[in-house]
């Protein structure tokens, strides 16, 4: 619980004959994440190696392929029976499949792409003769015309006397069919010889012609009718193009939907393939195991030939190492806010997983600035409603709903130390304080709590950095020992000239002081010292007197902020009591004799402070827990523990 | 003149005739020319009515694009003036004149866009519209895209136009055919503006509205001609049919080649040298044009002479103080590049060196 799962280190020889049975073992389980030892090749440039990589270009295609026709097919993305399988599919036999397939499913899908295409033009068609349709005139018969030339056209209508007079030059006739809003439709006509004179005065005349289509002829009226029919008929054809689909998708949706599956598992089996190293007849294995299954492992191992030969080193925590994969592995209570951890970093195999500090921390730190017992048991009940799904507008929650639910019953339990119901201060009695009527108590208190838990933040890192025998940094870095000491001494050394009634000795905490000043001043000093390292002073003497007093100062001041945040936790207590309190107030202003308007307003009030100041509240919590917490010992860097899994579920 | 014209701009023309007044003479011309850089010019510009519109920036401010902007500003105000003091049957008239300036700036944002230059630049070339305005010109400049920005004009009176010609901007990627559009819906509006006046501010307004329309028409005609060699047709309908002194006739005449020169000493007995400046006519249609606003100087001049409440005095001080300050960002340039007169005194309304 306190540290992340213990590894061992496994490096397996398996003969190339049992290599897809070693690969199927080593899946499955999740107790096996896998290391790439693709470099660790006998011949290079061997051809088996071009095998599995051709092999799983195969497979990608081949699952892209068939993704691309059950989407035509209109098959909904679902999970196929889970079988069992000893080898992977042949790639031959899955392409002729999806070859087959392909041909029928493209050439309707084309027809259809195509018969939009066509609906597509004639919808343009429509649109451009739509102003033509009031006109009774059959303008297809001139369209081929061997010795006049026409144009029909919409143009400005203020244009159309000055376009008259462009072409007094040469014989035409320019007629005006429909003039609307500005808008005139013309058709101009001329011989084919005084062709370019025509268009030369269209185009400046702002003539924008409307080509007729072809094969469609009469009046525009007819020619939009006959196109809207061509449009129905296409509809239609498209409507009878996806019976031959539907009847695909019946007869081949279960027999695809799994050969896809076989595809993918068959891809993620190359894809780890690919990643083990190559001996002449014999393949290479590294990865990582929970070493209590380490045993578990090779019996199954065994089972598939004597052949195997597996050699296991188990890891110990006494170095910094970032290889190791991390599988965190809390109690059941405790697992939900291992993703509160994981979001900050992942730990190092060699530290101390915070997550069990973070579920004690977490709550109580929510719950002292939230507490009052309507409130938190209206956490609960959001917790519980989305944790069980009863309510769908709760599962947004997700994850969060057991940290939720945690918080709530802390805020309940502080509700009950603080005499808060709903919001209503003197309801039920104190069992401890109000946090409004002792401000200045409940503030010192919980700056004296976060000195002891900034005090416990600094100790774990002691601890970590002592477990991996770093010596120097657990002794002489700012967040070590002497750090610790410096700290302490300057708390005692205040409180003694503070608050001489408390008796405390001041010489004492005086001298320790200068004794924790000195000894981060010379931190860096002693820590290259301890390490080797030399010159022990770098960049002369000078410049590290400047950067030792600056680094004094940037150490007093951080401790006097991370101390000082944690009054913002006696503060929202103080807040939160009062918060509600200006709902009251509002609602005996909109009814002052308590009548509906009075607890309309209290519902707002209630919904506002669970909603709005529990998420502010939250922040805040996440805040003191990400930064001064674990910016005191936690470093994480640690790489994610990923299981070796060849279903596409797990994949996805 | 009925005694109704005389209640409508009693007004109107005390205003004008005091801002009249404040109009630079040529010797104010003269001596403004005679200064020696920009600097000084500023200076010497500053103690003119200019004077309050310079002081709205800082001296190290004013290079000649921004003082030319400043200045711009006067005729705003003008406008707004007038327009606001003027009977209300002519106030429709006026502010159709005003927006002229508008189209002017329509075309600027449109070359903005084409040239992708960015707002900063563009919005110093702008006329000052103000409150009046319709264009969404900075948001047009920043489309970055001339369909976009056309898009951006649905509403205003500008949309329609420009719609039929953006398929010819779309196949051409030319801005031509969106300028010609612009101007001769324009001109044509205003035209049909000028009948809808009372009578006898109609003859005031033809003959200056008319003129300048003119001046257009006939430099439309020449320039399709001469610069672009278009053809008969295409000259013909990038033209209007309309004017005061130039008939349709003389502008089908140019279209079909005939001798330029021969049909404005016919159209403007008056005017002395067209054969010599005209004898190239490349370089000799600045001059015309030269010619002909002076022309239309002289006839807004003359307006505040006799009667003096009609429409004339309003149009004749804002197309005088529009040549005015025209003549004036001519000079900030040449001063700017140090140009000597004789390079620029062309381009004056003013005639500097008669």
């Amino acid at each position: 619980m306190f540290y992340p799962q213990e590894m061992t280190e496994i490096e397996i020889i398996a003969p190339a004959k049992d290599l897809l049975s070693v690969t199927k073992a080593l899946s499955g389980q999740g107790i096996f994440s896998q290391t790439d030892v693709n470099y660790l090749n006998a011949e290079k440039g061997s051809q088996q190696p071009n095998q599995w990589q051709e092999k799983a270009t195969a497979y990608s295609a081949l699952e892209r392929r068939l993704q691309s026709i059950l989407t035509s097919l209109d098959v909904q993305k679902k999970n196929p029976s889970i079988k069992e399988y000893d080898s992977i599919i042949e790639v031959d036999k899955a392409k002729a499949i999806v070859d087959e397939v392909e041909k029928k499913v493209k050439e309707i899908i084309d027809q259809i792409s195509n018969e939009n295409k066509h609906i597509e033009r004639l919808k343009t068609i429509l649109l451009q003769i739509e102003p033509l349709v009031d006109i009774d005139a059959d303008f297809t018969t001139l369209q081929n015309a061997k010795y006049i030339h026409t144009i029909l056209g919409i143009m400005p209508g203020e244009n159309v006397d000055r376009l008259k007079t462009s072409l007094a030059r040469i014989p035409h006739e320019l007629i005006t069919l429909t003039q609307k809003q500005q808008k005139a439709v013309v058709w101009l006509a001329a011989s084919q010889d005084n062709l370019d004179v025509l268009e030369r005065a269209a185009k400046s005349a702002y003539l924008d012609p409307i080509s007729l289509p072809d094969g469609y002829s009469g009046t525009p009226a007819e020619i939009s009718k006959s196109v809207k029919q061509s449009i129905l008929d296409a509809e239609s054809k498209i409507e009878k193009l996806k019976e031959p689909i539907a009847q695909i998708r019946l007869e081949k949706e279960k027999e695809l939907t799994e050969l896809l599956w076989d595809i993918k598992c068959s891809h993620l089996t190359t894809n780890a393939i690919l990643k083990f190293g190559r001996l002449k007849y014999t393949y290479i294995v590294v990865g990582w195991v929970f070493s209590n299954h380490v045993d578990f492992l090779k019996e199954k191992l065994k089972n598939i030939s004597q052949d195997i030969l597996i050699e296991t080193r188990a890891t110990k925590r006494d170095k910094d190492s970032h290889e190791v994969p991390i599988s965190l592995s809390n109690p059941k209570l405790l697992r939900p806010f291992q993703m509160l951890v994981g979001n900050y970093a992942e730990p190092k195999y060699s530290e101390l997983d915070p997550t069990p500090l973070v579920a004690i921390l977490f709550p109580l730190l929510f719950g002292t600035m939230f507490g009052d017992v309507g409130h938190g048991l209206i956490l609960v009940l959001i917790g519980w409603l989305s944790l069980t799904g009863k309510v769908k507008i709760f599962k947004f929650l997700g994850g969060l709903a057991p940290i939720v639910i945690a918080c709530g019953i802390m805020s309940t339990i502080f509700g009950f130390l603080y005499g808060s119901i709903m919001g209503f201060e003197h309801a039920i009695p104190a069992l401890w304080l109000h946090p409004a009527d002792e401000i200045m108590t409940i503030l010192i208190i919980t700056i004296v709590g976060g000195v002891v838990v900034l005090s416990l933040g600094y100790i774990i890192n002691i601890f970590n950095l002592l477990k991996v025998k770093d010596w120097a940094n657990a002794f002489f870095s700012h967040n070590g020992i002497i750090g610790v000491f410096l700290y302490w001494s300057l708390i005692g050394m205040g409180l003694a000239l503070a608050m001489p009634q408390f008796g405390l000795p001041t010489l004492p905490f005086i001298i320790s002081t200068i004794i924790g000043v000195i000894g981060i001043g010379l931190s860096e000093v002693f820590i290259r010292l301890i390490e080797g390292h030399r010159p022990l002073i770098d960049g002369g003497i000078g410049t590290y007197i400047v950067q030792v007093v600056f680094e004094l100062l940037e150490t007093f001041i951080s401790y006097l902020s991370n101390s000082l945040s944690f009054v913002r936790v006696g503060a929202f207590a103080v807040a939160h009591s009062n918060l509600i309190g200006v709902f009251f107030i509002l609602g005996e202003m909109v009814n002052p004799g308590k009548g509906i308007g009075y607890w309309l307003m209290f519902l707002l009030g209630t919904v506002f402070v669970v909603g709005f100041e529990g998420l502010i509240v939250g922040i805040q919590t996440m805040r003191l827990t990400y930064y001064e917490i674990f910016g005191k010992f936690f470093n994480g860097g640690g790489k994610k523990f990923e299981p070796l899994s060849l279903r596409p579920i797990d994949n996805d | 003149m009925t005694s109704n014209a005389t209640a409508d701009y009693a007004a109107i023309n005390a205003r004008v005739r005091v801002k009249y007044s404040t109009l630079l003479s040529r010797n104010d011309f003269i001596a403004l020319s005679e200064t020696t850089d920009l600097p000084s010019f500023i200076n010497l510009l500053k103690t003119t009515s200019y004077g309050p519109y310079l002081e709205l920036a800082k001296d190290k401010e004013l290079n000649a694009r921004r003082a030319a902007f400043l200045i711009r500003q006067r005729i705003s105000d003008s406008y707004h003036t007038i327009i606001n003091f003027s009977p209300d049957f002519v106030k429709s008239f006026l502010l159709e004149f005003y927006r002229l300036n508008e189209v002017n700036n329509l075309k600027a944002v449109l070359r903005g866009i084409t040239t992708q230059s960015s707002w900063d630049k563009v919005r110093f070339v702008l006329f000052p519209f103000g409150p009046d305005g319709v264009l969404p010109t900075q948001a047009m400049v920043e489309s970055g895209n001339v369909a976009q920005a056309v898009e951006l004009l649905r509403g205003t009176p500008y949309f329609k136009t420009l719609s039929f010609a953006m398929n010819r901007y779309s196949a051409e990627q030319n801005l031509f055919p969106l300028e010609v559009a612009l101007d001769l819906d324009y001109w044509r509006n205003l035209w049909k503006g000028i009948k809808k006046l009372p009578n006898e501010d109609q003859d005031y307004a033809t003959k200056i509205v008319g003129s300048l329309l003119d001046m257009n028409n006939l430099m439309w005609a020449i320039r399709y001609r001469v610069y672009h060699n278009l053809s008969e047709e295409e000259v013909i309908n990038y033209t209007l049919p309309v004017g005061y002194q130039i008939h349709d006739k003389d502008i089908r005449s140019i279209a079909a080649g005939a001798d330029i020169p021969q049909i404005i000493k016919r159209i403007y007995p008056d005017l002395q040298g067209v054969d010599d400046i005209l004898l190239d006519l490349h370089t000799g249609l600045p001059k015309l044009e030269m010619l002909l606003e002076r022309r239309i100087t002289e006839k807004c001049r003359d307006v505040f002479l006799g009667n003096p409440f009609q429409i004339g005095i309003p149009l004749g001080f804002l197309v005088l103080l529009d040549f005015e300050i025209r003549d004036l960002v001519v000079l900030l340039e040449a001063k700017a590049g140090l140009t000597p007169i004789e390079k620029y005194s062309e381009f004056l309304t003013t005639d500097l060196l008669k």
